[in-house]
């Protein structure tokens, strides 16, 4: 009969050590596929959020006068009414309207009149409610883009071709 | 019955260098991913710089009209012709066409880009403005040197 001993002082403190290695080495491991992912994550915002404001921009700028822009921004859920009007609305995590708070879309409006029309100052940014997980840098604000529009109250339409 | 005993030494260092290889390769894996993520990161910052500049010049171009229709609104129907495109010309960034009654102006912005516009002037009662042109372009577009290649051109 055939009997088989394994050296069992040296494998004991290999494991040990190894376990300590890949104890260490995972700590950094994770931190560094958290911060990948939340990364990846942020990079997705923006290319929503970029999106969903360039919409309500070019829906902005096609409009003819103050009227039409109030009726645009009353589809938005809350008005906060001041020398600036602000109007926002929530996304859930998943970008889909009004089902939840997690993402914010708010519009900014200053009214500037001049003698021949309205100028208007825009402002439309986009926020995230919770600051990602494993990213310090770059705060909550995910977009935001300024910009004016004037409404002449005579002419200013495009030519007719 | 007799038994044979065999000593079987795993060997120092095994069990060491699995672990170094499985975590070096995670390391790899983790890194790799971050390099991705943060190169989508980058590209939607860069897109987000082009964007905002765009709007940006889109609204200078916006108070350019205003600042124009103000001066129009306060011209006089009657003024004489000469009087009417010096207040115009005395617009900063503003070219009058006088041949052809048409106001022109340029916005650049910082990423290259630039807007160019061109207003007809009208008349009823008062004067006003049509944008004839509202157009979105490059300020320098890059040059490419031409390579010429010798090529077999065959016996005569």
């Amino acid at each position: 009969m055939n009997k088989v001993s394994l050296n069992s002082k040296h494998s004991l403190l290999e494991i040990i050590l190894s376990v300590l290695i890949f104890l260490a080495a995972g700590i950094i491991m994770l931190n560094c596929f958290g911060i990948a992912r939340f990364t990846q994550i942020r990079a997705n915002d923006k290319v929503t959020a970029g999106a969903i404001i360039q919409s309500d921009f070019e829906i902005i700028k096609s409009l003819n006068s103050t009227n039409e822009l109030y009726e645009f921004l009353n589809t938005y859920g809350t008005k906060e009414s001041g020398s600036i009007n602000t109007y926002t609305k929530y996304y859930d995590e998943n970008w889909i309207q009004g089902s939840g708070k997690e993402y914010a879309v708010t519009i900014e409006i200053d009214d500037e009149n001049t003698s021949s029309g309205t100028l208007i100052n825009i402002n439309i940014s986009a926020q995230k409610n919770n600051p990602y997980p494993f990213i310090k840098a770059g705060g909550q604000q995910i977009y935001s883009i300024e910009s004016k529009k004037f409404f002449p109250s005579f002419g200013g339409v495009y030519e007719d071709k | 019955m007799k038994i044979s005993k065999t000593n079987v030494s795993v060997g120092m260092g095994g069990t060491l260098i699995i672990t170094i290889f499985v975590v070096l390769c995670l390391m790899i894996f983790a890194v790799l991913s971050f390099v991705t993520a943060y190169s989508d990161l980058k590209l939607s910052n860069k897109a987000q710089e082009i964007t905002a500049d765009y709007y940006y010049i889109h609204g200078k171009a916006e108070e350019k009209l205003a600042e124009i229709s103000d001066v129009l609104y306060g011209i006089d129907i009657n003024e004489e012709m000469d009087n009417i495109l010096k207040k115009l010309s005395d617009i900063d960034g503003v070219y009058v066409d006088e041949e052809n009654f048409k106001l022109q102006y340029e916005v650049f912005g910082e990423e290259n880009q630039k807007i160019s516009v061109t207003l007809n002037l009208l008349h009823k009662n008062r004067f006003y403005y049509e944008i004839e042109a509202w157009n979105l372009s490059k300020i320098e577009l890059p040059v490419y040197e031409d390579e010429i290649i010798d090529i077999w051109e065959g016996i005569e």
